[in-house]
């Protein structure tokens, strides 16, 4: 039974850690209506960022970490305006393919910039074991956890109470109505391609931390995906609930089901579960159904 | 139809307008196209058929991913996945049960498109990203199955022997280039005649807007469904040949990123012609063949400090750049470019 708990308690941890990573995700398809692939590679190159900042030029970490905010939020922008500003107006499969290049194309830039060789980051980011009573969990996953729900409490008050967030939501609803009510479109989507980035930077640090800086860390961000679509795409809710969900079923998928049919079938659940859940609830678990018309 | 046609030459009756080699000039283009081909491995040398062979299996898979996406306008992340499964189909009954390639390229055809209606059963009420996103997920389950299923040798894989035919060898060389090209050419006619029927006009409704074309009185689910089948069927008669051609089949040959780079050729030829499948497979494919060439040279010049990666890691960032070129700035892909090289002249002396 204790062990039982405890991989709920891993799987929660490491849940909101990868419902992290979908929230830029959620976050871009709200205001802009794209479906971001390249989430999981900016949330790789957000965690190269800090190893630059922190490992390599030796800064302390609190200033490491703030201008690995500013740079992932700046590279999240310069995305917008290169790849993504020409499209708009184009069809669905343009700006999905868009994405997938760029997903492509920034493996691809950051393995030239940084290697493909393993690193691991130093003491206050290294995974400590802690227990607490007869639960054994790491530092890093309790640091996770706790900074995933302060992030989505705060992008939960940002879309409800601020002015930018608003924007943002009016900017879903229809491109033409917020501009005529004085809403800088192209505007917004810079901002929210900046905040995708600052997401992935978090997300990113945090599954490095967890296990290692490689560039397989934008392959986990694939991850992301199934929480999004299991969480209905639109709901921040519902995606922190869908990634805690697929964290447990992940857990209990290796505990439980990898030793019978062997080789890492863990990676494989959150599809199978997409899959199953897709043919029932077509619009994730919390996802609104929208009401179309010709 | 109709359109393309030479000044003057007009479609004055049906079996005029439907159909496919329509003037004398496209006849004797069309032959001297086939000849030039199938006579190529007589004079060109080894490795131009060995990439004209690569081109004409993709363009076979490439051809299932236009009938879904470019007609039907559904996004498939999993066409690696299924090619995989037509592969693996016609490793197992041609080593096994020792069936005769006349067999084994419709079953792995047949076996690919049923897991394809599978595997579309979960786009019953979804569109757009959602089908996106099931179809990867249908590779990255179909991908874990490779390797990890008893059935398909984990990764090792299987051999598979060349394919007989009247007790001789359909072996390397022009046997296998000629057997390649003569599949292709028997999956156009079919992906021709597929998009002008009554089914590729159905595709293309629910493409333009699904809704109407309910109201139409278009069964979307079936026909979404079909469009899967075909999708997919395409793609395992694609592997089943690649397996042949290749003489192997492990699970590292049908990864993600294969699906992606045939929804890259696609894009880059134009996902609205059969042309842009043959434009935008060759394009890409002799592009990665011209890395592999530069690639070692480069790397002599380039700084060491760089390491063996550093191409690797180039030749992803061009394929990017090249779809986020071609979608900004040529969305209709090749195929229109060479239309408007070709109504250049079938227009002439008329400006337009």
């Amino acid at each position: 039974m204790a062990e039982f708990l405890n991989y709920i308690v891993q799987g929660i941890s490491l849940g909101s850690i990868y419902a992290m990573s979908a929230l830029g995700v959620v976050v871009i398809y709200k205001a802009t209506h794209i479906f971001n692939f390249a989430q999981g590679n900016i949330a790789l190159v957000g965690a190269y960022f800090l190893f630059t900042f922190f490992v390599s030029m030796s800064l302390p970490i609190w200033l490491g970490f703030l201008l690995t905010l500013l740079f992932s939020a700046l590279f999240g922008a310069i995305l917008d305006k290169v790849a993504l500003r020409p499209l708009i107006g184009q069809p669905l499969i343009s700006s999905l393919m868009v994405t997938i290049a760029l997903m492509i194309g920034i493996a691809g830039f950051s393995n030239m910039i940084w290697g493909t060789s393993t690193k691991s980051f130093p003491e206050p980011l290294l995974s400590v074991p802690v227990h607490i009573g007869f639960i054994s969990t790491s530092s890093i996953q309790i640091f996770g956890m706790l900074s995933s729900l302060i992030v989505f409490a705060l992008i939960a008050v940002f879309f409800k109470y601020t002015k930018l967030g608003l924007a943002m939501r009016a900017t879903a609803e229809s491109h033409d109505v917020s501009r005529s009510l004085g809403v800088g479109v192209k505007n917004i989507f810079t901002c929210t391609w900046a905040l995708a980035g600052i997401l992935g930077a978090i997300s990113g640090i945090t599954l490095a931390s967890l296990a290692s800086l490689t560039p397989d860390l934008g392959v986990i961000g694939l991850i992301a995906f199934p929480i999004v679509l299991l969480g209905g795409l639109e709901s921040i809710k519902g995606t922190l609930i869908a990634g805690v969900l697929i964290g447990v079923v992940e857990i209990l998928t290796a505990a439980y089901i990898d030793p019978l049919v062997g080789g890492e079938f863990r990676g494989v659940t959150p599809y199978i579960l997409l899959l199953i859940v897709l043919f029932f609830k077509p619009h994730g678990l919390f996802g609104e159904e929208h009401i179309e018309r010709i | 139809m109709g359109f393309d046609l030479p000044c003057g030459c007009h479609n004055a009756t049906y079996k005029q307008d439907i159909t496919i080699i329509r003037t004398r000039a496209r006849l004797i283009w069309t032959l001297f196209g086939l000849l030039f081909f199938f006579s190529l491995p007589y004079f060109a040398p080894v490795v131009i058929t060995q990439i004209l062979e690569n081109i004409w299996v993709t363009a076979i898979a490439v051809m299932g991913l236009y009938l879904l996406t470019g007609l039907a306008g559904q996004i498939s992340l999993g066409q690696a996945g299924f090619m995989g499964i037509g592969a693996y189909t016609t490793a197992i009954f041609a080593d096994y049960f020792g069936l005769s390639f006349l067999f084994c390229i419709p079953l792995s055809g047949l076996m690919a498109g049923t897991m394809g209606i599978i595997f579309g059963l979960s786009s019953f009420k979804i569109k757009g990203f959602y089908i996106a996103i099931a179809t990867l997920a249908s590779q990255i389950i179909l991908t874990w199955l490779f390797a990890h299923l008893e059935i398909t040798q984990g990764a090792w894989g299987y051999a598979v022997s060349y394919p007989t035919i009247f007790g001789h060898e359909i072996g390397r060389g022009w046997p296998i280039y000629t057997f390649c090209l003569v599949v292709l050419l028997i999956m156009t006619y079919f992906a021709k005649n597929i998009a002008r029927t009554k089914t590729g006009r159905a595709f293309v409704a629910i493409r333009d807007n699904d809704l109407a074309a309910k109201v139409q009185g278009i069964n979307i689910f079936v026909y979404k469904l079909i469009a899967f089948f075909l999708c997919s069927f395409f793609a395992g008669v694609a592997g089943s040949v690649f397996a042949y051609r290749l003489g192997m089949v492990t699970p590292e040959q049908f990864m993600l990123m294969q699906s992606v780079w045939f929804l890259g050729m696609l894009i880059v030829g134009g996902m609205h012609s059969l042309a842009g499948v043959y434009l935008g497979t060759a394009f890409i494919i002799i592009f990665e063949r011209m890395i592999k060439i530069i690639g070692p040279t480069l790397q002599n010049i380039l700084p060491s400090a760089m390491g063996g990666s550093y191409i690797a890691a180039l030749s992803l960032i061009v394929f990017a750049a090249i779809i986020i070129i071609f979608l900004i700035y040529e969305p209709r892909g090749l195929a229109h470019r060479w239309e408007t090289i070709k109504s250049i002249y079938r227009i002439r002396p008329f400006p337009y």
